[in-house]
């Protein structure tokens, strides 16, 4: 028996019978993790001699697969703090730590591939499909064990967080990638989402999701462009005080709606700022993101009172004229952020975008990308 | 009357098979393997096989006995020979060439299949399906395809029988 087809046979065998743990890829006879030119040759040369006894379904299945990655892989993309992330293989089993990253593979129609998720995608009734999937921890502190057990090709996680510790270095050597793109980024949602979609080899749904994001950026941006004058806006992240700054998701979203942050120079993405301070600003429009969205009125007019009732805030221009909103976590920052993005624009300019229906475009984005229709919850207040 | 047979006969012709995934039209999309064979010296003949939308292809060849292999031009490490066999890898080429000695004037006579390797497609060479005896490796991956291909048969009678009776009243 020649070496080359011993080889093959080998790997069809391997193939049928091994683990999926550091598995070989197909057709990667030397290990380097590339099907070369020559081994995909050999391939099927040994594919065309093999007698009829020996052939089987799985052999020009393989053949199939191996021709499939030496003409696709690897794939390189940039993660979002610029490190280089190369995919050998076609990814068959991922796991999102994060619901921002697992409402973007629901969009490229990947949840199938889903292996295990964040604790809190379990628990987000948004994401049904994944009530009974493995968890895997916190989306900042995973269970590693879990991870290794469950033996993905991909981790998707933010680009910050997880620490490196709490992740890479617990996962160690195996031929688990971890995928750090922050989809809670306004600005690099698009190259986040496509990048994604080329590790996933879904790359036409990843534009079609672009160009919906580019649509309602295009309509937005036109209007905003005509402005004379920006209004002024303070953001309130989930903490109280706590605002938004250059860097952040909710300071890009600003931006987008054609306000202007009040916050916008301060130094940190997510500065901490006094009660006065923001009273001396005398923002024009007063923005607060909460964390979920509600089922009851009652949750969002509380925390609504709640501000209106802070000391010395009455007499803000934004608070006179009724211009405080709330703005849930689903609609801020993260993959539904244009949605967010079109009521800003609408509340910050009411004239100009008064013929826009954001809940409309809301309805838009999860019939199409999410294949499910509007919860019956509150995303914004009032 | 005759816009309704002419919008059934363009409803036929959309919707019959005919059309790329991609959406070009048939003779854009055609994927399959043809061969052409010249006489180049006496009792020596050229045979080339041209692919057309395979990037990534396996073809057999098979000589009749009378015939001997002479030479390729394909690249020697993509190509064995076995007997009357000629096994081919052909990686991002279009073209196939080799040579064959007859000792009659005749065409030779030479049997072929190719699998496009990207896609689920296979053939004989020169066209039609790849004869059963030379489908050994592939008849069960045929077994995997979608189990809807005749829908569209069904939905031109359908069509067909409808126009009958637009034409009939």
């Amino acid at each position: 028996m020649e070496p080359k087809f011993f080889a093959f046979l080998m790997l069809t065998f391997g193939m049928i019978s091994s683990t999926p743990a550091c598995a070989a890829i197909t057709g990667d006879l030397d290990g380097d993790r590339i099907v070369s030119e020559k081994e995909l040759s050999d391939l099927i040369l040994d594919h065309l001699d093999a007698s009829p006894a020996l052939s089987s379904h799985i052999e020009l299945a393989n053949l199939r697969a191996a021709s499939h990655i030496h003409a696709y892989y690897p794939r390189t993309i940039a993660g979002s703090s610029g490190e280089e992330i190369t995919i050998y293989e076609p990814v068959r089993r991922i796991v999102p730590l994060t619901s921002d990253g697992a409402e973007v593979i629901r969009s490229l129609g990947a949840t199938n591939d889903v292996v295990g998720v964040g604790t809190g995608i379990a628990e987000d009734d948004f994401f049904y499909e994944f009530a009974d999937t493995k968890t895997v921890g916190k989306w900042n502190n995973p269970d590693c064990e879990m991870i290794l057990a469950l033996d993905p090709d991909i981790v998707l996680a933010y680009s910050k967080w997880p620490g490196k510790d709490k992740l890479e270095d617990k996962i160690g050597e195996t031929d688990i990638t971890v995928v750090r793109l922050n989809f809670y980024t306004p600005e690099t949602m698009t190259s986040d989402v496509q990048k994604l979609g080329v590790l996933l080899e879904r790359e036409e749904k990843a534009q079609e999701l672009a160009d919906f994001y580019q649509h309602y950026m295009d309509l937005v941006g036109g209007r905003v462009s005509t402005l004379h004058e920006e209004k002024s806006v303070y953001i309130e992240c989930y903490s109280d005080f706590k605002t938004v700054s250059i860097g952040s998701g909710g300071h890009q979203m600003c931006m987008m709606a054609g306000g202007r942050n009040i916050a916008g120079d301060l130094i940190g993405e997510y500065p901490k700022v006094d009660p006065e301070w923001v009273i001396a600003q005398n923002p024009d429009v007063v923005i607060k993101a909460v964390s979920r969205s509600y089922d009851d009125p009652d949750e969002p007019e509380t925390i609504l009172n709640g501000i209106i009732k802070r000391p010395g805030w009455d007499v803000m221009d934004a608070i006179e004229n009724g211009q405080i909103h709330l703005l849930m976590a689903d609609i801020y920052t993260g993959p539904r952020y244009i949605i967010g993005v079109v009521y800003m624009a609408q509340w910050i300019y009411p004239d100009l975008f008064a013929d826009l229906d954001p809940a409309g475009i809301h309805q838009e984005y999860l019939r199409r990308f999410q294949g499910t229709e509007m919860q019956d919850k509150i995303f914004v207040y009032p | 009357m005759k816009i309704y047979v002419a919008a059934l006969l363009a409803m036929i012709v959309f919707s019959a098979p005919g059309l790329c995934d991609n959406g070009f039209a048939v003779d854009a999309c055609v994927t399959g393997v043809d061969r052409t064979i010249s006489k180049v010296a006496s009792g020596e003949f050229d045979v080339t096989l041209t692919l057309d939308n395979i990037t990534i292809c396996g073809i057999t060849e098979t000589l009749a006995s009378d015939l001997t292999f002479v030479s390729t031009t394909h690249p020697e490490n993509k190509v064995r020979v076995s007997g009357q066999k000629l096994s081919f890898a052909v990686i991002n080429e279009t073209q196939v060439t080799y040579r064959v000695s007859s000792p009659t004037s005749g065409t030779p006579e030479i049997t072929g299949i190719w699998i496009d390797l990207l896609s689920d497609s296979e053939g004989a060479v020169g066209g039609g399906a790849a004869p059963p005896a030379m489908r050994h490796q592939t008849t069960t991956v045929e077994a995997e395809q979608p189990d809807t291909p005749g829908f569209g048969t069904w939905v031109l009678i359908a069509m067909m029988v409808a126009a009958y009776l637009c034409k009939r009243r």
